[in-house]
């Protein structure tokens, strides 16, 4: 933690800072001297027992102060060495003893060769690789920038609409992970959600014929590619040797897309001219963009998982003729339902029977909420929910066709499967919202669906989980 | 006393680390592990979720990490990737343009960089495409260039300005990050690049690789700065060799009626330059103020050639999911170290593990069970010549199976947890696996289970009604680590506070590895 001024020069710190030793207010200017940065000078030097407060005014967040997460470079233990400049040789290398402010780093105390106050010189780094011991502290080589990033993923198990506030996924827990684990409050996060990535789309591979004159006369597909969408895709192709008025200009054209390949007749909009017949241009056909969404503000985190302890058919919530499954659930405790709702999806996975159900939901006219294939694992839409303590149960509606009471016995198993659900709202959506739509899908596994990973929060702000919990 | 190592070393270092991870001969894991962190014992501390201690770089403390390794993930070749610092494209920021002379005597002009790798000259936009700054419309009149008003989303073999807005930039089009790499590798800090650029035959990338073939399409020089525009030159349109270690360079200069060079274009890239200067004889006999026309010499042989070179690809990111698709990745257990291995070796040989996945614990699996184990539990069982004693990891009461490790904690002494000498050490310090008897397996929580010692195989099915495969083979209800205790070299460790695993949950790791 670092206090620094803005530019206002009348800005003061001490006219925001409370300082307390035992209890007792110290005096600015008095009992300590503080100009910013990340240490205060106390003219009488605390004991190591005493206990000692420091309190920041903040004003209006934003507005009086902002806090900024610094992306560390140089750190405690690294080495600097004043290099050569303008006659002045260059220093042995110090050790860095802290960092004191955003851009001043404190040494050892240097009596070599080169020192020089007038002269700015370019300066050396070289990391920490060993462990220290400086100012009577260890300082491990550990390096923030290097520490790996653990990213709260999730996959999403519900329709995605443009103008939705709350998503759905699979496991949002580790969402909360830092307010989860410790006293650490997560105001909100954000979040990248990605649709599609289980098969990159293919560039398709084309070649130009260079006719006389030195213009495209056609243009040869040799591999269509995959993964396009519209259709036609204008491409590009390199400019001829030389470039300028009367002398060359480059091509251009546009090629059908059939069935998401680059297929049939191009056409060649400027045929360009300059080109040569025996070195002919390259062309590139470029591929769909990524879809995703950054969404921010996520400030509501809800889910929970367990097992499932029983499975059985039961009429479906549309009445009699209509076909439901029967989960009873088993969780560490209550926590894990808390505002669990009525219409929300849940995941069930590693069932033991059934063969393949077709979920659906009666809401929304008996839409298939997901094809499943092995057992009854899939994705439903919960009906009559009820929670008592660590046990609930639901009902989610199927289609008639894809189960039967013979093959999901009424009786249950201590563990018969496993449930998961998650809500993320609140959510802020970007200023181009995408829509997605998962309903419907054949159900092997979630690999096919899209997914969500946390971002802004936590290590260096990236997402991450945080690698301190104090 | 004048050497450097320079930046094409950590280049270099950072392209050979690639190729080791995809070499098949070799096998990188990012494993987990060190379940009960907050225990009594060698390593833990029972602050360490809040003030978690540093690994040490010593071959103990790779001992420790060793002992108490849960399991592993491969890398693969599509799990690796190098990166570079993040610059994202933001409307109205000053972008610098590539310049092949950065240094601490010429600093990048708007970050002040002393070289070309810590430079703002390439950017990535909101698509996930990567360009290069090819021109920011800068001179020597205005160093610092424009903000840049328009963002670049065109695909074009050939740099190209990104709107109508006059903004004077010309960016070249690199890649695409694949929709795939963007949740594996995407981060805040960092752009991914593609692997294999030199010899992929993606045929995006190629197009853009052999476009930037100079010594094929003669097309090397791509931009002319105007650090001086001179005075007192013919004035017209001229077009003009471009002289230099190269050939077949040729620049278009519009010279106004004072005689002052107000625009240079290429018109010819010609190859083969690593430096060049306009020929301005022609038009130069009447001068007053000498002009400075600066070729920019692109890397490699031309833009696009070599991304690695063009934007400093130092660092490498791995990637590994650690999820609930095995048995090897027990839903039950705490991970708080995280680590790279290098070619661990097959439990009772010598030979390189290669599977996907590696479980490094123990494991018992249980006929009858009474009471509950919880992880960090020590389990115990009488065995020939001792007691066999091992911290549990995991315990799936469905498959009724515990893994454990047999961390050094257990046999140090129990006090100070280093070689102090103690009562019992001879039997107290022997380590003994547990073993497929009819003795029960004990825990310090009161559980108490009895080996499945007809138990044999990789698989179970406790219902009658679906298998399930343990992830790893069994003998007689006990089933040993798939690696090699301690074998292969730790090459990176990183203690953290806990993460409870739970059904679910995907740890997405990413590590950065600086070269």
């Amino acid at each position: 933690m670092s206090f620094e001024l803005g530019s206002d020069p009348e800005l003061d710190l001490n006219a925001v800072l409370l300082i307390f030793i035992n209890g007792v207010i110290q005096e600015p200017g008095s009992h300590y001297q503080f100009g910013g940065g990340t240490s205060f000078n106390f003219v009488t030097a605390p004991k190591k027992e005493d206990n000692i407060s420091v309190f920041f005014y903040r004003g209006t967040r934003g507005t009086d102060s902002v806090s900024v997460e610094i992306i560390e470079t140089i750190k405690e233990g690294d080495e600097l060495q004043l290099m050569q400049f303008d006659n002045v040789v260059t220093q042995n290398r110090r050790s860095i003893a802290g960092i004191v402010t955003s851009d001043l780093v404190e040494t050892n105390l240097y009596a070599g060769q080169g020192v020089s106050d007038s002269v700015s010189r370019p300066f050396d780094w070289y990391k920490q690789k060993v462990d220290k011991f400086i100012n009577n502290n260890f300082v491990y080589k550990t390096r923030p920038s290097i520490e790996p990033h653990v990213y709260p993923t999730a996959r999403i198990i519900g329709d995605v609409s443009s103008s939705t506030g709350e998503i759905f996924v699979d496991n949002a827990q580790f969402f909360n992970y830092e307010e989860n684990e410790s006293s650490i409050v997560i105001d909100a996060v954000d979040a990248l959600i990605v649709n599609g990535g289980s098969s990159d789309p293919v560039a398709a591979a084309i070649t130009a014929t260079v006719g006389t004159g030195g213009t495209i006369s056609a243009l040869t597909i040799t591999s269509g590619g995959s993964g396009y969408v519209g259709s036609a895709v204008t491409i590009s192709l390199s400019a001829p040797k030389t470039i300028g008025v009367g002398v060359g200009t480059t091509a251009s054209a546009t090629i059908p897309v059939v069935n998401g390949a680059l297929n049939g007749t191009a056409n060649i909009t400027n045929p360009g001219f300059g080109y040569n017949a025996s070195n002919p241009p390259l062309v590139l056909s470029p591929t769909p963009n990524p879809t995703f969404e950054n969404i921010t503000s996520i400030d509501i985190v809800q889910g929970g998982a367990g097992i499932v302890t029983g499975i059985t058919t039961v009429i479906g919530t549309g009445g009699q003729g209509t076909l439901g499954l029967k989960f009873f659930l088993n969780a560490a405790s209550n926590a894990q339902y808390s505002n669990f709702a009525n219409g929300y999806p849940i995941f069930i996975s590693d069932t033991i029977v059934g063969r393949g159900v077709t979920s659906i939901n009666n809401s929304q006219n008996d839409a298939v909420v997901g094809v499943g294939t092995t057992f009854v694992d899939n994705i439903y839409i919960v009906r009559n929910f009820s929670a008592s303590a660590a046990n609930a149960e639901f009902v989610a509606d199927i289609l008639s066709t894809t189960a039967s009471s013979s093959e999901i016995p009424a009786t249950g198993f201590v563990t018969c499967g496993r449930f998961s659900w998650g809500r993320l709202a609140g959510i802020s959506r970007s200023s181009s919202p995408i829509s997605i739509g998962v309903t419907g899908l054949t159900f092997s596994g979630l690999s096919t669906y899209p997914t969500i990973q946390r971002r802004t929060f936590g290590h260096r702000d990236s997402g991450a989980l945080r690698n301190d919990l104090g | 006393m004048a050497a450097i190592v320079t930046d094409q070393f950590r280049i270099l270092n950072a392209e050979n680390f690639v190729n080791s991870v995809t070499n098949t001969s070799n096998a990188y894991y990012v494993f987990v592990g060190l379940a009960n962190p907050t225990a009594s014992g060698f390593g833990k501390s029972s602050t360490w979720d809040t003030n978690t201690p540093s690994p040490i770089d010593n071959f103990e403390y790779q001992g420790f990490v060793s002992d108490n390794m849960s399991f592993g993930r491969k890398v693969t070749s599509s799990n690796v990737r190098r990166v570079v610092r993040r610059i994202n494209w933001v409307q109205g920021t000053r972008y610098e343009m590539y310049r092949q002379d950065y240094s601490i005597n010429s600093l990048s002009p708007v970050s002040k960089s002393a070289r070309l790798y810590d430079a703002n000259y390439y950017v990535m936009n909101s698509e996930f495409k990567v360009y290069t700054c090819i021109d920011n419309g800068s001179s020597g009149i205005s160093t610092t260039g424009n903000a840049s008003l328009d963002e670049p989303t065109f695909t074009d073999l050939e740099p190209s300005k990104p709107g109508v807005s006059g903004d004077g930039y010309v960016w070249k089009f690199l890649f695409s990050v694949a929709p795939s790499d963007v949740i594996k590798f995407d981060s805040t800090e960092y752009i991914t690049l593609p692997n294999d650029w030199e010899t992929t035959t993606n045929a995006q990338i190629a197009a853009v690789r052999d476009n930037g073939d100079s010594t094929v399409n003669e097309n090397q020089l791509k931009k002319i700065y105007i650090d001086e525009r001179g005075a007192g030159y013919s004035q017209g349109t001229h077009e003009l060799d471009i002289l230099g270690d190269g050939t077949g360079g040729k620049a278009i200069l519009d010279v106004d009626a004072l005689g002052r060079i107000t625009s240079a274009s290429v018109s010819s890239g010609g190859k083969n330059y690593s430096y060049a200067m306009v020929d301005l004889g022609s038009i130069n006999s009447n001068s007053t103020t000498k002009a400075k026309l600066i070729p920019i010499i692109p890397p490699s042989k031309g833009h696009g050639h070599n991304i690695y070179h063009e934007l400093g690809a130092e660092r490498v990111l791995l990637y590994a999911r650690f999820d609930d698709s095995t048995k090897d990745f027990p839903i039950d257990t705490t991970i708080s170290q995280i680590g790279i291995v290098k070619n661990p070796t097959s439990v009772g040989s010598t030979a390189v593990f290669t599977d996907n996945q590696y479980s490094s614990m123990g494991a018992i699996k249980f006929s009858t069970t009474s009471g509950t184990l919880a992880i960090g539990d020590v389990l115990s069982q009488s065995v020939t010549g001792g007691t066999a004693k091992g911290f549990v990891f995991s315990y799936d009461t469905e498959t009724k199976v515990a893994k454990y490790v047999q961390d050094r904690s257990l046999f140090l002494n129990q006090t100070s947890f280093d070689q102090t000498d103690y009562v019992g050490v001879t039997t107290s310090a022997r380590v003994y696996e547990f073993a497929s008897n009819t003795n029960a397996v004990t825990s310090d929580g009161g559980f108490s289970g009895t080996v499945d010692t007809a138990f044999t195989g990789v698989s179970t099915n406790p219902t009658g009604s679906k298998v399930i495969s343990l992830g790893v083979n069994f003998a007689n209800g006990v089933a040993t680590p798939e690696i090699n205790k301690g074998s292969g070299d730790i090459i990176y460790i990183d203690n953290r506070p806990a993460i409870s695993r739970n059904s679910r949950q995907k740890e997405d790791v990413k590590i950065i590895l600086e070269f």
